[in-house]
């Protein structure tokens, strides 16, 4: 099963002189749980925000499950659940009625929306906090909620930038786990972070980028993500 | 000195950066927003030269009534730009601007930065009032005076900054003495602050057209004067009037009065702002830091609104409705202004027209009516409707990340615009049986206002989606007098003006029925095509 779910040609994105993405290929197969790494400025953010759309690429094309982003956004789109680096939504929302939100707008049946909320606010120990409106979360329960979000559609593919910051340990863990779970049944995830020890146990796939190039990519097994990292950020 | 450096820089590199996104369409309505502003400009030019012409013609009272006309000008011109400059001063201390809050942590000298605050709205109430005083004074200087000199030109360009530096010290000085008192309920002196506006408005109206007014133009000559110079305008102890006669006359003590007057308003000004804008700003930011009481809280499921059951985009709709309602600033806010349009038109139609009262009067209190239903209506949908694309805020990311294709995230805002001005088109239909001299032309102004108000709000959701301030989107008041908000307002106010030319056609009978309804509905079709068509060239490529 080797189905190419994110696909990147020479990706570029230049910001005035900056060239925030340089020139990236990138091939991300089904099941990968990919952890994109580097320094900060390298470009992840960048990189990911050409990928869903929210930003145009100065160059190159990218592709979710065969869909171009660029010319067929909606399409690229209804494949994959996003989580920004900045997790916020809407305040004046209690964390329920942002996931049914987020099911109504996706197309969802009222009662496959329930069901399935049902399901996901068993990951994580949320249900009280879920009454509450969105604008009296801690930095972490917002990420919670919007991971759950990005997942009420049982999406192919999920793309989420720095999704650990502010998590404490215990939920790091079963997000971890979470997402080997939903890789195993066939669920791709592509993901930026600063916690090497994250990728080192949960990703099976690596890109470390520098300056916008992407510097080496690699299995992760066998390899010390410590040495990875600093090799990319020695480079010029 | 180099602090001013810095400081300009800043304000240089943050207009820069506004042009660096979807450039050639800002270019575009920046300089619309100039040739509108140019245009007004030629228009009251040109209408102010015919009015003075045909007074200069009238030859006992014509130069005495300019004389009133520009008393009143300048009056009225006063008062507006004390309330706006009192406006934008509230605004910069409650809405707080993030780079002043940086600077506050800073060990930088108070009065540098308020004078270059002041300095710089200075600069930009010149400009505003060059363009609506400047044909005024020309007009009657080549007219009255002796022509087109280097001298009036002189006066004129000293009035002018006279003004800006009087409108500017006004408003300042109103702005602390509100922020100083009420530094918590941030709606209620909104509310306050616009309550005692209108009351000077009103006052100033009774002022400019006292009761006798009317009477002066049936008597002769020998009963004129006394009645003239005992109207309550024409008294020499409105500072006002100094600075009007400037214009009007050649004497100096004019000149003298109005200059010790400016410059000491002015000094008392910048001492009291050097003195408390450090303080306002700092007990402000502690009060913002505290969480909003109504952004927590618990909802049970039984009262929660349930998105599940709605099609994609009624629940985006319905997502912003939540919105509204639960801040209660911005309910509130819509309700207070329903009722002002209310309250004027129920004032209004206690105006009784006397046996005297010509029938000219009459028609023109018609057209008065219905223009001024068109400001409430627009201010209303540029406070409540303009922002509401803008209001996705710093969420916006997240509808942009989610399968939805821009026409259906106008369609829901469209939606809930509608929505949101219901109360405002009931009100176009209804409102013209209150005042009883409206009566021979209900039909057409209730119909003719019905399609105008619709069509503005269609206007304002896409003048608000086409380039949304997403960055101010928490505070609707910024995004409404952004840029942006500014160019909406001189859209729609084109074709309110356009809407109301026909009105007062069809009432000199110049245009039938049916040519005053169609006319501004085919211009504002024309007008929401265009529209459409930015509006498809610009959101589609919004980048985040
Ligand atoms: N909107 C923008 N305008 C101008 N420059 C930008 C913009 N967004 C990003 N950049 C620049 O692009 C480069 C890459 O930024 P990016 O946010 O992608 O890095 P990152 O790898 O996500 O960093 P971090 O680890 O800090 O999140 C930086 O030099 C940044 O300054
Ligand atoms: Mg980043």
């Amino acid at each position: 099963m080797n189905r190419v779910v994110i696909e990147a040609d020479n990706l570029s994105r230049n910001f005035d002189k900056i060239k925030a993405v340089d020139g990236v290929h990138l091939t991300v197969n089904a099941g990968d749980i990919y952890a994109l790494i580097g320094p900060n400025g390298a470009g992840k953010t960048t990189f990911i925000k050409i990928l869903t759309g929210l930003l145009a690429p100065s160059k190159g094309i990218a592709w979710i499950c065969g869909q171009d982003i660029a010319k067929n956004p909606l399409e690229a789109k209804r494949h994959f659940g996003y989580v920004s680096d900045n997790p916020v939504v809407y305040d004046y929302l209690t964390g329920y009625e942002f996931l049914n939100l987020t099911g109504a707008i996706r197309g969802m049946k009222e009662k496959e929306i329930k069901r399935r909320i049902e399901e996901l606010v068993q990951i994580f120990p949320l249900k009280e906090v879920m009454l509450q409106k969105m604008g009296s979360y801690s930095r972490g329960n917002r990420q919670k909620t919007a991971f759950l979000a990005s997942m009420i559609s049982k999406p192919e593919l999920l793309i989420i930038d720095e999704p650990i910051a502010g998590l404490d340990p215990t939920s790091i863990t079963i997000f971890g786990q979470t997402l080997a779970r939903y890789a195993r049944d066939g669920g791709t995830v592509f993901l930026a972070t600063h916690i090497l020890s994250f990728g080192q146990d949960f990703a099976t796939r690596v890109g470390a980028m520098n300056k916008g190039r992407l510097v080496k990519e690699t299995e992760v097994t066998g390899e010390n993500l410590n040495e990875i990292y600093k090799e990319t950020v020695n480079s010029k | 000195m180099s602090i001013f450096k810095v400081l300009s820089d800043t304000d240089r590199k943050a207009f820069k950066a506004w042009f660096a996104t979807q450039t050639l369409s800002k270019i575009l309505v920046f300089f619309g927003f100039i040739a509108v502003l140019l245009g007004l400009s030629l228009f009251l030019f040109y209408s102010s030269g015919w009015i003075f012409t045909s007074l200069y013609h009238l030859k006992n009272f014509g130069q005495l009534t300019a004389n009133y006309i520009m008393r009143a000008a300048i009056l009225f011109i006063v008062i507006l730009g004390i309330g706006s400059s009192t406006a934008t001063c509230a605004n910069l201390f409650f809405a707080g601007n993030k780079n002043y809050f940086y600077l506050l942590t800073l060990p930088l000298d108070p009065r540098i930065l308020v004078r270059w605050i002041v300095a710089k709205t200075i600069v930009v109430n010149t400009i505003m009032l060059t363009i609506f005083l400047l044909p005024l004074g020309l007009t009657y200087g080549s007219i009255f005076g002796q022509g087109l000199t280097g001298f009036l030109v002189i006066k004129l360009g000293l009035v002018i900054l006279s003004l800006a530096v009087l409108t500017n010290s006004g408003g300042g000085m109103a702005a602390v003495f509100i922020a100083k008192r009420i530094k918590r309920h941030k709606s209620v002196m909104t509310i306050l602050g616009v309550i005692v506006f209108m009351a000077i408005l009103v006052a100033t109206f009774r002022l400019v057209f006292p009761g006798n007014l009317t009477r002066l133009t049936q008597i002769d000559s020998r009963q004129f004067f006394p009645i003239y110079n005992n109207l309550p305008l024409n008294n020499r102890f409105i500072p006002t009037n100094w600075l009007a006669d400037m214009l009007t006359t050649t004497s100096a003590t004019n000149v003298v009065l109005s200059l010790v007057f400016t410059a000491g308003l002015f000094l008392v000004y910048l001492r009291m702002m050097a003195g408390n804008f450090y303080p306002i700003l700092l007990s402000i930011s502690a009060k913002a830091a505290a969480p909003q009481a109504t952004l927590s809280g618990t909802i049970q499921t039984n009262t929660a609104f349930h998105f599940e059951k709605y099609s994609a985009a009624d629940a985006l709709a319905l997502k912003d409705l939540a919105a509204i309602i639960r801040a209660p600033g911005e309910s509130g806010y819509g309700i207070f202004l329903i009722l002002l349009i209310g309250f004027f038109f129920y004032l209004f139609s206690r105006v009784s027209i006397q046996a005297e009262t010509t029938r000219e009067w009459t028609n023109w209190l018609v057209v008065f009516a219905y223009a001024g239903f068109g400001f409430f209506a627009n201010t209303y949908l540029l406070r409540m409707v303009f922002p509401l694309t803008a209001k996705e805020s710093t969420g916006a990311w997240y509808i942009f990340s989610l399968p939805i294709s821009k026409n259906k995230l106008l369609g829901s805002k469209m939606l809930l615009a509608y929505l949101v001005s219901l109360p405002l088109l009931l009100m176009a239909l209804l409102i013209w049986w209150l005042p009883p001299f409206l009566n021979p032309y209900q039909n057409l102004l209730a119909i003719g206002s019905f399609i105008t108000t619709g069509m503005l709000v269609a206007m304002h959701t896409l003048m608000g989606a086409i380039s949304p301030n997403f960055a101010d989107g928490d505070s609707p008041e910024r995004v409404s007098t952004s840029s942006m908000g500014m160019a909406a307002l001189v859209v729609t106010t084109a074709f309110e003006l356009l809407s109301a030319y026909g009105i007062y056609s069809y009432i000199n009978h110049s245009w039938s029925f049916e040519r005053v309804l169609i006319m501004p509905a085919a211009a504002g079709g024309c007008i929401l095509l265009t529209l459409v068509l930015i509006f498809r060239q610009t959101l589609g490529k919004y980048q985040f």
